[in-house]
């Protein structure tokens, strides 16, 4: 699954911005408020009540972590505290063993990977969003949120053990996750018997944790000023460096930035290199070939990074092949060979500042969140760049639990009608546009609605135009990315308005609404002027697993059958569509066209909305047929022309080399057959 | 780190043989556990000698297994004694410091989260003398820490549950408890009685046994597994020192497991074979019932001395990370006829407790009112070698029985042996024998330049003030002569005040080894 990022340089493109950025208007604000529901997210969901926050419902908060994952709650007294587990611990490693008879989830499953390679499933939140498990699991293929449910149902058993029947939650993810991820990661939840009650990104549950032990949660708190925080989460999968300002009761994202590949477990595999390299240059074999010696040498190189922290040097023993290897390993060597991992999270933290337009002096505080920030290079480099000595105050594995059960805290004060002890302002972390049409150069290009960094809720209303006469549906494709070209985004959904009534007129407004919610969750709205009743659209689901297979899934996770009840399933799912192969139907070749002229949008209604050339989508059944939908285009005249005559041209090519053609034809018979067929000259 | 707060931070710490736990109290007054820089509750009580570097934790337990001879852990077991007791590197360290080195790590540690902090109640197990509850403060000072008090571990766990439970309410202090504490640490079992009145905590009675603790209950799991390997492989895994100590990692992470789950997997591998062993809890239990009728023994035993019946008792509290094995909870249940209360964090509890104390100790110095108050007793007999005049034997003159509530002061009167007498020389022991070679010498103090010509029997008042942190006094007058000599309890095995002081700006800077 290619990473939807794109350096901002190549955000400016050809296409015609929406003249205004975009934020709710202050009527819209305040009703968006009162609808935005957050039940409205999870589909399963959609059936809970939306009042009332339960007697006896808890406020918790799971960190569905890469390596670990962790559950808190808020107690009687408003404060957050951590659940054990069933193996008395705070910290269940992500990690599944689909054994014969049962599924196991947690450390014993961490220590049978060096047994059963091919049972063990880990680091599986990577591969959110992709259609399957990066590896197969005895032979099937996997969806990442099935396994993920696995670990979130073990999470749900140990919640109920420790704190009575509870099922509503909040689950973290990256602030980096797009679309795709995020909704992978409530679906897993719904397949784990939860009720998902919204997921919220990480750094801004860490912000929250940070905000609770400085009392900054409390409106009425004496505490200082307000403050500008860094978040540096480097956990075990992903990167995540966030921009927040924290006044009393209010904690506000500035910007977000990241990368879902990036973590401890990349410093991991450098260390296992680094051994490997060693181990066949002295034995001339590759431990990395065999499973269980690669699960053990992980293993290995994980206690000496450990061990780094601390001490200046370690050994990693590594026995494989009847020959055994003890590679020395200091902290200045571990160092060396990561120093490009150091860097990449440094440069998208420079790269964070910039898009804040925010410098060192501005930044009040570094908060440190994630196992991996214990590595003492992570500080080192911090304070050298920033000259501020980066913050403990919080657990860096605790904090981002304890911050969703705060936010779970939030949510059910605001369902209950009471009022919240704090508020949330976050930000998106990718672009979302709808793919459009250029209207001179008729190229397909990415038509941004809401930039990426813009608080939210957002709503931002665009109206476009239908691109011919007696148009009678319209596709709308939701992207998500930063590049103008719609090849470069990711295709996160597509939404249908169906049969318009016949005889609209060409360039007939369509006006386009997105909706983000504060969780990064988005609903796409369309509406057809004049048609009188308004269309109100769902996304589709491109990607992802089906409806039907969440309830069939669902069964299996939430049975204790083994591995079996998940191989009959893995079959027909495996086959299921790649996220790649469907949502492209709208990018047929690009027409040859002169170069592209930045083209003005026709003048924006209230400075917020933007009019552009609507493209009928050829998959919906009735749509015209394309010779008519080029007939004319409207809103660019220019264009029009362009076209005609660029008719015409084709129509001269075709006469010429059927012309050209022909000749060649009777000049091989004149040669042949000279007799039959006379040379003309 | 810009502004930090600068108020004082009352801390807790349970300086524990196995593990140690640092708590605080935070601006509600709540006891609250610091996480150590691994991100751990837990550290564990192991310093390894590396280098120039001292570690201490997590890094250094795992280092046992393959630098052991630099490793030091259980240092506990040996306060009290002048020397570890074994050289590291050629170096011979009394045991206090090498329980400073863990108590720097601690203070360290914590003070990155919530600013520096200094004022510290550290705990010692009840069975504790004189001499050992010296040498823990003496740990303090070096560490950096100021030791406003020294309370025993059962103690602090009954006053984390007084708080928890809402006894410290001044509106509920009506309200009487007696308690049993039932404390199965890694290394040490503890039983005590106490009773809580009007936010008193008293003990009544106290008793345990120095060598017993989880750590075998995770012994027999190894050898069960081992056997079980043995049988299967014809291959021993304790053989080879990488593999036993893995598998010792593992049965401890199943050990847990078994107290939630009713059997858990061991991953065993030694000599390129490997399985995954299965235990159940009844053969885990089957395994170690010894070990836990030991427990039951103590037990009977403690609450025999307090002279309580069951019926007495109206809770039992577990404390130590071993009780959530269910075994012991079955076990209490059936002997004492009521569930044990859990409701105290089993590890963190005594330390939550000591950070409740340091609170109370701290607003008392701002003089404010304390809300609880403790008392304790002592764990062993403290008395004066004498001379019995009829077989002439060295008899000890027990001056403050076991399990006298404190503080408390007591007197008894000797004489000189014979006429012109010059020099008195007053020698404390600690013990239960009539015998005062059999006790436990805790120091001694001279009354020198008598007046000449005293007569044989001249009477000697010995006054022994015995402070509640456990501190004792000794005041020696003779009658006649007008001199008296008082002196705080002189240690053979302390080190003197120069030698702390250089420790402490050893270990608190972190420089070159001393």
């Amino acid at each position: 699954m290619p990473t939807p990022h794109h350096p901002p340089e190549n955000r400016p493109g050809q296409v015609p911005q929406p003249s205004a950025p975009p934020g709710a208007g202050a009527n819209f604000d305040a009703e968006n408020r009162s609808q935005d529901h957050p039940n409205h997210v999870g589909r399963p969901s959609q059936a809970e009540p939306p009042t009332g926050s339960g007697a006896g419902s808890k406020a918790i908060g799971i960190d569905l972590g890469t390596t670990n994952s962790a559950i808190a709650w808020v107690d009687d007294c408003g404060r957050t505290a951590m659940v054990f587990n069933a193996e008395g611990e705070i910290l269940t490693p992500s990690v599944v063993l689909f054994d014969d008879a049962e599924v196991v989830v947690g450390k014993e499953a961490r220590s049978a990977a060096t047994i059963y390679p091919d049972r063990v499933a880990q680091w599986v939140k990577r591969d959110m969003g992709a259609a399957v498990y990066s590896r197969p699991i005895r032979g099937n293929h996997l969806p990442p949120e099935v396994i993920q449910a696995c670990i979130l149902r073990k999470l749900k058993t140990d919640l109920v053990q420790a704190l009575g029947p509870q099922s509503r939650i909040v689950i973290t993810v990256p602030a980096y996750f797009d679309e795709l991820r995020r909704k992978a990661t409530v679906d897993a939840g719904e397949m784990a018997g939860l009720t998902v009650l919204d997921i919220v990104n990480e750094p801004t549950a860490a912000a929250l944790a940070f905000g609770e032990a400085l009392g900054y949660l409390d409106c009425n708190a004496a505490v200082g000023a307000s403050m500008n925080v860094l978040v540096y989460d480097l956990g075990g999968g992903t990167f995540d460096a966030t921009l927040l300002r924290l006044s009393p009761g209010h904690v506000q994202t500035l910007a977000t930035d990241g990368d879902v590949a990036l973590g401890g477990y990349d410093w991991d595999l450098r260390l296992v290199d680094h051994v490997a390299q060693a181990f066949q240059q002295a034995h001339g074999c590759d431990p990395r070939q065999d499973p269980a010696a690669l699960n053990h040498l992980l293993n290995a190189v994980v206690e000496a990074k450990h061990t780094l922290s601390a001490r200046s040097s370690a050994n990693v023993v590594i026995n494989h092949a009847q020959r055994s290897l003890t590679v020395p390993i200091t902290r200045a060597l571990f160092e060396e060979l990561t120093a490009d991992l150091l860097e990449r999270t440094a440069y998208t933290v420079r790269q964070l500042l910039t898009a804040a337009k925010m410098d060192w002096p501005q930044v009040t505080r570094i908060l440190l969140v994630g196992g991996s920030t214990r590595m003492p290079m992570v500080s080192q480099m911090l304070t050298r760049m920033s000259q501020i000595v980066p913050d403990h105050r919080v657990n860096p594995d605790e904090a981002v639990a304890r911050g969703a059960a705060l936010y779970a805290h939030y949510l059910l004060c605001r369902q209950g009608r009471q009022p919240s002890p704090f508020q949330v302002v976050n930000v998106n972390s990718h672009s979302l546009g709808v793919e459009g049409i250029h209207a001179q150069t008729l190229r397909k290009t990415n038509v941004t609605l809401i930039p990426r960094n813009t608080p939210l809720p957002a709503q931002v209303k665009e109206t476009f135009s239908t691109r011919s006469a007696d148009q009678r549906s319209i596709v709308i494709q939701v992207l998500e990315g930063e590049s103008s070209l719609p090849q470069e985004c990711t295709p996160i959904g597509r939404a249908v308005i169906r049969d318009l009534p016949p005889g609209l007129a060409q360039g007939w407004p369509v006006e386009i609404t997105f909706q983000y919610a504060t969780n990064g969750r988005l609903t796409v709205r369309g509406v057809v002027s004049g048609t009188q009743s308004e269309t109100v659209l769902a996304i589709e689901r491109d990607v992802g697993v089906s409806d039907d297979g969440l309830v069939r899934w669902k069964q299996a996770v939430t049975s204790p059958q083994g591995f079996r009840s998940f191989a009959a399933l893995a079959g027909p799912v495996s086959g299921r569509e790649a996220p790649s192969s469907v949502p492209l139907a709208n990018l047929g070749p690009a027409p040859a066209a002169p170069p592209a002229q930045p083209v003005a949008a026709t003048a924006p209604a209230a400075g917020r909305e933007g009019t552009r050339t609507w493209q009928p989508d050829r998959g919906v059944p009735d749509r015209k047929p394309r010779s008519t939908s080029h007939a004319r285009t409207p809103f660019a005249p220019g264009a029009t022309k362009r076209s005609v005559a660029h008719r015409w041209v084709n129509a001269l090519a075709y006469l010429l080399s059927a012309l050209v053609g022909l000749g060649l034809a009777y000049s091989v018979l004149a040669w042949k057959n000279p007799g039959v067929f006379p040379w003309p000259f | 780190m810009r502004a930090m707060n600068t108020k004082i931070i009352p801390v807790g710490i349970d300086l524990g043989t196995t593990f140690s736990v640092i708590a605080r109290l935070d601006d509600d007054g709540r006891p609250t556990t610091l996480v150590n820089a691994e991100g751990d509750r837990l550290t564990p009580s192991a310093v390894l000698f590396d280098g120039q570097e001292l570690i201490v934790g997590r890094e250094a337990l795992k280092a046992v297994a393959t630098e052991g001879d630099r490793v030091a852990t259980c240092a506990k077991r040996d306060v009290g004694h002048r020397v570890f007791h074994k050289a590291i590197e050629g170096r011979q360290y009394p045991p206090e410091v090498i329980e400073a080195f863990i108590l720097n790590k601690l203070r360290q540690d914590a003070a990155l989260q919530v600013g520096p902090l200094e004022k510290a109640v550290i705990t010692v197990p009840a069975y504790f003398d004189e001499v050992r509850r010296k040498a823990t403060q003496d740990a303090g000072y070096m560490a950096g820490l100021d030791v406003l008090d020294i309370i025993n571990e059962p103690t602090a766990a009954a006053v984390a549950f007084g708080f928890q439970g809402g006894f410290l309410d001044p509106a509920r202090k009506g309200q009487q408890q007696r308690v049993l504490v039932y404390d199965l640490g890694g290394g040490t079992f503890d039983v005590t009685v106490m009773e809580i009145r009007a936010a008193r905590f008293q003990t009544l009675a106290t008793d345990g046994d120095v060598q017993l603790g989880g750590y075998d209950w995770d012994q027999r799991l190894v050898d069960l597994i081992a056997e079980s390997f043995i049988r299967e492989h014809q291959v021993d895994p304790r053989q080879d020192s990488q593999a036993a100590a893995r598998l010792w990692r593992e049965c401890e992470d199943a050990k847990r497991t078994l107290s939630s789950r009713p059997k858990a997997t061991v991953p065993c591998e030694n000599q390129g074979r490997a399985s995954r062993v299965e235990v159940t809890r009844e053969q885990f239990e089957e395994a170690t019932q010894d070990l836990l009728d030991r427990t039951r023994f103590t037990t009977q035993q403690t609450l025999r001395a307090a002279g309580l019946q069951w019926s007495d008792v109206d809770r039992v509290l577990l404390v130590g990370g071993a009780t959530r094995m269910p075994m012991v909870r079955q076990m209490l249940q059936a002997l004492s006829g009521k569930p044990p209360d859990a409701s105290v964090a089993a590890d963190e509890a005594v330390a939550h407790g000591a950070a409740l104390h340091a609170g109370l100790l701290l607003a008392r110095s701002q003089g404010l009112p304390g809300t609880f108050r403790i008392k304790n007793v002592n764990s062993h007999s403290l008395g004066v070698v004498g001379i019995d005049p009829q077989t002439q034997r060295r008899r000890n003159g027990v001056l403050v029985p076991r399990n006298t509530p404190l503080p408390v002061t007591a007197r008894r009167t000797f004489r000189t042996q014979k006429t012109n007498q010059h020099t008195i020389l007053v020698q404390i022991v600690e013990g239960e024998s009539s015998s005062a070679d059999d006790c436990n010498p805790l120091g001694r103090c001279t009354v020198s330049d008598l007046p000449p010509n005293m007569p044989a029997g001249t009477p000697v008042d010995v006054l022994f003030q015995y402070q509640s942190n456990g501190r004792l006094k000794v005041r020696v007058s003779v009658y006649g002569a007008n001199r008296q000599v008082e002196t705080e309890i002189v240690r053979e095995n302390s080190l003197s005040q120069e030698d702390l002081d250089a420790w402490r700006r050893f270990i608190v800077q972190g420089n070159a080894r001393g």
